[in-house]
């Protein structure tokens, strides 16, 4: 009966493909190959699982926290903490380890460390990854993949099936291009970030030269997805690192979170208050 | 169970499917393809954004008598608005008639957009920039430069019996003709104005848009009507003629303001407010 399930969903995410093909238009629907189908309803999402993402086994590791800085009644608290990071990574420019150093020493000395997502800045990439608080939404097109992320409606767009730009703009997510393989799996492959965001929620710089691939692969059943990265920035990295990510699929119906708001943000739950001023400034 | 079998009920299931799908296309013939390359995007020179039809009931526009002899600039000039329009119920004429006095006193307008706070529709279809629209088989979704904003339409789907109140509503859509999206919105918040001017709404606010791809692909006439029996006597109706453009898409992150002071330009027009001390 497991096979005869697995056809079943084979058959189905054929005829929704049929579907997005016969509806999206015959040009652009020539090449009749599977694909994963992430989201065979509109209000389906999907969460990453872990906030610390999982290193390849021998490869070069990312930053992480300090783990000595941490005590049981003093944990790290992942979305929350300010963090004191690990700076023996042998894998670090010495501009990154230095930057990180004296992030460390602020944090230290009490002082806030606010991610850019604070302020209503975007993520970027990978960052995004490890927003484990709110679903991403996956929309297929024929000739484009569309996420977006319900905290502050941040999208990212990937054009399928096109080179890069010669010389794509900087930007916060950057130039995003994808094409699907083995009927199971939507690989993307990114450039021309700008250098304001950071590769992780510890506020690790990178440079314009960031390149990030990203292989994100639907289980057989449909209800999880393994998300490979892998990180290449000669300019901030000795040498490329790759992560592993796990998404689970949910049923968050979608709602609009404005970050400008602050309606429920994390800002906001009364530990940290916002400072107000007792008379106006002018 | 012989794995013979299985394939024939797979092979029932998947065929009964496929003809399903393929029955559901045939009968709507074909639909509009807003974006034959993932680069097509739309884009208009309305004047205001949307325009009135020239009869009818009338949405909110700037004061002739203030603007005399030359046209409001929907980006440089705070609006004084006509508050004689006899659609608008007292709660929208008496908003607007004090926002007037204040401009007029000399004090600026800002619309909510200013902060970063979401247009809400249809204020959104007053960007004539470029604005992309994506196709899926379940879903649509409009987004456009100049704001990570994005609207959400679920196809063929019925409304929630409750959506709660969001600053673009709960959208369902499907196609008609062969040529046309139809998008039916409700459950807003009161929190967005219908335009750049400070008109609000209750949250009875009900918007239909018919989006009509031109037959050669490369024009929408995007037809909107806006029903609020709480803020206007009669539902109202406006238009707004989009052309075919190949415009990358572009980040633009609000927080940033890279377009300068308040969206005015980095012209320095309007300085930003600068306090000379710490306030704690």
């Amino acid at each position: 009966m497991r096979r005869n399930s697995m056809m079943i969903v084979i058959c189905c995410s054929s005829c929704l493909l049929a579907s997005i093909s016969a509806l999206c238009g015959p040009a652009a629907s020539a090449p009749q190959q599977s694909i994963p189908i992430f989201t065979p309803d509109g209000s389906l999402g999907w969460r990453p699982e872990t906030f610390f993402m999982t290193p390849a086994p021998d490869g070069p590791r990312p930053v992480s926290i300090d783990a000595s800085a941490y005590t049981a009644t003093n944990p790290f608290r992942p979305l929350q903490s300010f963090p004191i990071v690990d700076l023996a990574n042998p894998n670090l420019q010495p501009w990154v380890a230095e930057a990180l150093r004296a992030q460390n020493e602020r944090v230290r000395a009490g002082a806030r460390l606010d991610s850019n997502f604070s302020s209503c800045r975007p993520f970027g990439l990978p960052t995004i990854h490890q927003m484990t608080a709110r679903p991403i939404y996956i929309l297929q097109s024929v000739n484009e993949v569309v996420m977006i992320h319900q905290y502050n409606s941040e999208v990212r767009r990937i054009a399928l099936n096109k080179p890069h730009s010669a010389r794509p703009k900087p930007s916060w997510y950057g130039e995003s291009v994808g094409h699907y393989e083995n009927g199971d799996t939507l690989v993307i492959d990114t450039i021309g970030f700008n250098d304001k965001g950071f590769v992780d929620f510890f506020r690790t710089p990178h440079t314009l030269a960031l390149h990030v691939i990203e292989r994100w692969k639907l289980s057989t059943d449909g209800r999880a997805l393994e998300v490979n990265l892998r990180i290449e920035d000669p300019g901030a990295f000795k040498a490329p690192y790759e992560l592993t990510q796990r998404y689970r699929r949910v049923e968050d119906p979608w709602f609009e979170f404005v970050c400008a708001e602050a309606g429920n943000g994390l800002l906001n739950q009364g530990l940290d208050p916002i400072p107000q001023a007792d008379k106006p400034d002018f | 169970m012989t794995p013979g079998r299985i394939f024939k009920i797979g092979a029932v299931v998947c065929g009964s499917l496929l003809s399903a799908s393929v029955a559901v296309a045939a009968a709507q013939e074909r639909i509009p393809n807003f974006a034959p390359t993932a680069g097509i995007a739309w884009q208009s020179k309305s004047q205001y954004g949307l325009d009135a039809l020239p009869s009818g009931p009338q949405p909110v526009k700037p004061d002739p008598a203030v603007f005399k002899g030359r046209d409001y600039n929907m980006d440089f000039d705070f609006p004084v608005l006509d508050t004689s329009n006899p659609n608008l119920l007292p709660f929208v004429a008496d908003k607007l008639k004090a926002q007037n006095a204040r401009v007029q006193s000399g004090q600026p307008f800002q619309p909510i957009t200013s902060s970063c706070w979401p247009h809400g529709l249809p204020a959104y279809m007053r960007f004539n920039g470029a604005t992309y629209i994506v196709q899926s088989a379940n879903e649509v979704v409009i987004l456009k430069n100049q704001s990570s904003e994005v609207r959400r339409i679920a196809l063929n789907k019925p409304h929630s019996a409750r959506p709660a109140p969001s600053w673009y509503g709960e959208s369902v859509g499907h196609y008609e003709n062969g040529d046309t999206l139809v998008i039916d919105t409700i459950g807003f918040n009161d929190r967005t104005y219908l335009d750049l001017w400070g008109t609000p709404h209750t949250t009875a606010l009900h918007v239909i848009e018919r989006w009509t791809l031109s037959a050669d692909g490369r024009a929408i006439d995007l037809h909107v009507r806006i029903e609020d029996p709480g803020a206007f006597k009669q539902p109202y109706e406006v238009t707004k003629h989009y052309t075919r453009t190949e415009t990358p898409w572009m980040e633009v992150i609000c927080a940033e303001n890279p377009i300068g002071p308040l969206g005015r330009g980095p012209q320095g027009l309007e300085p930003l407010p600068q306090a000379t001390k710490p306030d704690f």
